[in-house]
């Protein structure tokens, strides 16, 4: 059908260059259709709104549904990056990192401190410093001359460019600052940490995030980050990039722009993991030994791919913040709620692949947003029969069934005096387990309905969402490990194979019978 | 104990020596800075620090000896104590002793579940994925904040009267402090000395001394090894749970304090080297005593928290780097 309508028409199509560059479109756009789907459906996506809930996409007020799902998707879509960051080090390199939150709130304190007390003696003092360190790099490293003096007037360059000598810092140069401190960071904690033991990262990284987290708590810099309070940016905040909903569309435009972020940092990892570097990243995931042993400098490739995920964390840790209704950089960014939700949404998703996070973190997001603003109590029919506290009661007790099969297994063997591979042992053990479940599950529906009563009022669904983003945490990596977009596409590689052996089989026998 | 010190290692030796100088260091600090009085508080209050830190860690360092799982969720496990002791003192009717012991039988028994139900179902089928595991105590630490903030609300609790026993007031250093405070001295005293004794004179101690060093030969001599897995994950928990009911009497119970503790643990564990128990012992007072002179100093002279904050964090920042399997790791 492709063939027919697309390629088939590019073939008549006179001009040549016209035609190659048309195949090549074709192609490219055929091969991701996938993605290019997902981006016109995200560009879209406020108009989508505006049309299910009858809102404007530009309204006067920030009241419609439209503006409200726009500030969400695109929050969401903050979140996707900080989540594919995270599965940068976590999926495709095999470093587990605790601490990625420091990244992510780097980048609101960072900026927004800069640009509120940016002073120009800040100027001088930076050069001191670059001098400073291509002192210590001539001394101390083995780097070359002329590497050297391209390092050095790199580093100058840049601070003559981003820090003006007098007057006010912009915005986009104190992100640019934000961009590259947490680039030095994570690039001098890479270094020193990243030689010893996984685990010993892991806890690294946790502690380093933790300490910055209380420093951004602590009263004593009350002055520049607001304490608990957090660091207040409305008057900082460049006009262009308000977001608030006028009729003008700024929030439209701002959705755009957010829309393109995504698209960019997704195409970066994209082609960041296909290039020799993620090839070689890949390789030290599934054995560093064997990478080292083959000639590679791990620790290079491993510190480069942390550079790249705090750097991407750091910018969508930005973002996020901008979209922040009450314009306030919360300390909370620092904390490891940031940490655990891109961890969970690349988990569910599927460590390893591309689109997992962003699937995993768009769906719940939204998701809760959506649970949040309605109001389920337990008592709310669900698909007409169960009511929710009925769905958690089942729940519940197939976990349970499922977390002990082993012991009821030994115990059912017992009950029923089966023994494994006998015939009927297979129809036997279905039956007691069956029976198992039945029994919890009744005994658990006859306690929530002693409860009810006073449980009703007290709990919804938005409350307990928490508790069921933890039961989909632990059922994940128990059941599902390879998340969901993971387990999709080793379903689809083994149907496919599967085909692949079948026409295969079929070829031979075609080919047998053609001999005799 | 004249044994001890005549079959140490040339590298644990260093590491004694090391240790009791930077301890002296301290010392001499502390005295000559704040004057005999103030420094002897300090070391005090540095010493019950350490014994604190050393309930939790003692136990994420036996975990990680004998089943190779960094548990994340040891802070939880502190915090779940202390806040189900808090609830059950509040309710048990009787003197402050009663609903003490009440509080630290319900508490420690609660985590010790918690923690078997986890281990047999959840830690247990993760053993041939250990990234998976990490992760696992990761997120359930995470949902247990999560659950506790959701029973117990986000305020602090307020410190609970300590058992009459105990509610008097000694003087030392000039300063009166409450005989609490010595208790949970001496109960990390006890607790140490009981889990040394645990490891090095029961049969049970001898099969988890074993299976540190290789699980899978412990097995074939016909041992379940499985079995000791859970009962040492109960013990840990158990031990948390002790530390955050202890903390209840001192500073009452904040959502913050599981992090804080798990923090300070994975600091000791890191610096006495994982899986070593004397390691950790010596670690955990190491830890408490230099927070507590940096908490000092920096009330004195300049006037902000970020010192004792950063501190610890820089000393296992040093220890790292100089020494990465920790002052009394095992060599590998």
């Amino acid at each position: 059908m492709v063939e027919r309508f697309v390629f088939a028409r590019i073939q008549r199509i006179p001009d040549s260059t016209l035609r190659s560059l048309a195949d090549r479109l074709a192609r490219l756009v055929l091969d991701n259709w996938f993605f290019a789907l997902a981006f016109v459906l995200l560009w879209r996506f406020p108009y989508i709104v505006a049309d299910l809930s009858g809102s404007q996409v530009k309204p006067s007020r920030p009241t419609g549904d439209s503006a409200f799902w726009q500030s969400e998707m695109a929050r969401a879509l903050a979140l996707a990056c900080l989540a594919m960051s995270y599965n940068l080090l976590f999926g495709f390199s095999g470093i587990i990192s605790f601490g990625h939150a420091l990244y992510f709130g780097a980048g609101g304190y960072i900026t927004f401190i800069l640009m509120g007390h940016y002073d120009a003696g800040l100027q001088h003092k930076a050069l001191v410093v670059v001098l400073l360190v291509t002192l210590g790099l001539a001394l101390f490293s083995r780097l070359r001359a002329r590497a050297l003096v391209v390092v050095t007037l790199i580093g100058v360059l840049l601070v003559l460019l981003l820090l003006p000598a007098e007057g006010a810092i912009s915005f986009w140069q104190a992100a640019a600052v934000a961009l590259l401190l947490s680039i030095v960071v994570s690039l001098t904690s890479g270094v020193v940490t990243l030689r010893v033991r996984g685990i010993y990262f892991a806890m690294f990284t946790l502690a380093l995030a933790e300490v910055f987290w209380v420093l951004a708590k602590s009263g004593t810099f009350r002055s520049y980050t607001g304490a608990e309070d957090g660091l207040a940016f409305r008057s900082l905040l460049p006009e262009a990039l308000n977001v608030t909903p006028t009729a003008d569309g700024s929030r439209l435009t701002m959705y755009r722009w957010t829309v393109i972020f995504f698209a960019v940092i997704f195409l970066a990892i994209r082609r960041y993991m296909s290039s020799p570097v993620g090839r070689v990243m890949l390789a030290i995931r599934d054995n560093e030994e064997r990478a080292q042993t083959i000639g590679y400098h791990t620790l290079f490739y491993k510190v480069l791919t942390m550079v790249f995920a705090g750097a991407v964390a750091t910018l969508s840790g930005l973002l996020f913040v901008i979209w922040a209704t009450d314009k306030i950089v919360h300390p909370d960014t620092l904390s490891l709620t940031y940490t655990v939700d891109p961890l969970l949404n690349t988990l569910i998703g599927g460590v390893g692949t591309l689109t997992g996070p962003v699937i995993a973190t768009l769906g719940l997001h939204l998701g809760e947003t959506y649970l949040r603003n309605e109001t389920f109590t337990l008592g709310t029919r669900v698909f007409g029969l169960l009511a929710v506290w009925q769905l958690i009661a089942l729940a519940v007790a197939g976990a349970l069934v499922w977390v002990f099969r082993r012991s009821l297994t030994r115990l059912g063997q017992r009950l029923v005096s089966a023994e494994p591979r006998t015939p009927r042992y297979g129809r036997l053990m279905l039956a007691y387990r069956a029976g198992v479940f039945v029994v919890l599950a009744a005994a658990l529906l006859w306690i929530g309905s002693q409860l009810r009563g006073e449980t009703e009022a007290v709990y919804n669904v938005a409350d307990l969402w928490d508790l069921f983003l933890g039961a989909l945490f632990v059922v994940v990596v128990m059941v599902l490990p390879h998340g969901i977009v993971g387990t999709w596409n080793r379903l689809w590689a083994t149907r496919r194979l599967r085909q692949l052996e079948r026409q295969m089989r079929k070829e031979r026998e075609s080919v047998g019978t053609r001999k005799t | 104990m004249h044994s001890y010190f005549a079959h140490l290692s040339p590298q644990h030796r260093r590491s004694w020596l090391l240790v009791v100088a930077y301890v002296a260091a301290l010392l001499a600090i502390s005295l000559a800075d704040f004057g005999a009085n103030t420094a002897g508080q300090t070391m005090f209050r540095g010493v019950l620090l350490g014994m604190l830190i050393f309930l939790v860690a003692s136990g994420l360092s036996l975990i990680f000896g004998l089943l190779d799982v960094l548990n994340f969720a040891q802070g939880a496990f502190l915090l779940i104590g202390a806040y189900v002791g808090y609830d059950v003192y509040l309710r048990v009717d009787g003197s402050a002793d009663v609903r003490f012991l009440a509080a630290i039988a319900s508490g420690v028994a609660f985590v010790a579940l918690i923690g078997a139900i986890m281990e047999m179902g959840l830690i247990r089928p993760l053993y041939e994925r250990p990234v998976f595991q990490l992760v696992l105590t990761f997120g359930l630490g995470a949902i247990f904040l999560d659950l506790v903030e959701r029973y117990y609300g986000a305020d602090p609790k307020q410190p609970l009267a300590p058992p009459t026993l105990l509610n008097d007031n000694f003087s030392l250093f000039g300063q009166s402090l409450s005989y609490y405070r010595l208790f949970i001295i001496i109960l990390g005293i006890v607790m140490m000395i009981g889990v040394f004794l645990l490891l090095n004179r029961t049969r049970i101690g001898i099969i988890i001394r074993a299976g540190v060093q290789d699980p899978e030969m412990v097995q074939a001599l016909g041992i379940n090894v499985r079995r000791v897995f859970t009962l040492v994950f109960v013990l840990g928990a158990g031990l948390a749970a002790l530390g955050g009911i202890a903390l209840v009497p001192y500073q009452g119970a904040t959502l913050g304090m599981g992090n804080q503790f798990l923090i300070l643990a994975i600091v000791v564990i890191v610096i006495g080297g994982m899986g070593s128990f004397e390691g950790t012992a010596i670690a955990s007072i190491v830890v408490g005593l230099t927070r507590a002179v940096a908490e000092q100093l920096s009330l004195a002279h300049f006037n902000a928290p970020v010192l004792a904050e950063t501190s610890v964090l820089l000393l296992m920042i040093v220890v790292l780097l100089v020494q990465p399997n920790g002052l009394f790791g095992r060599g590998d």
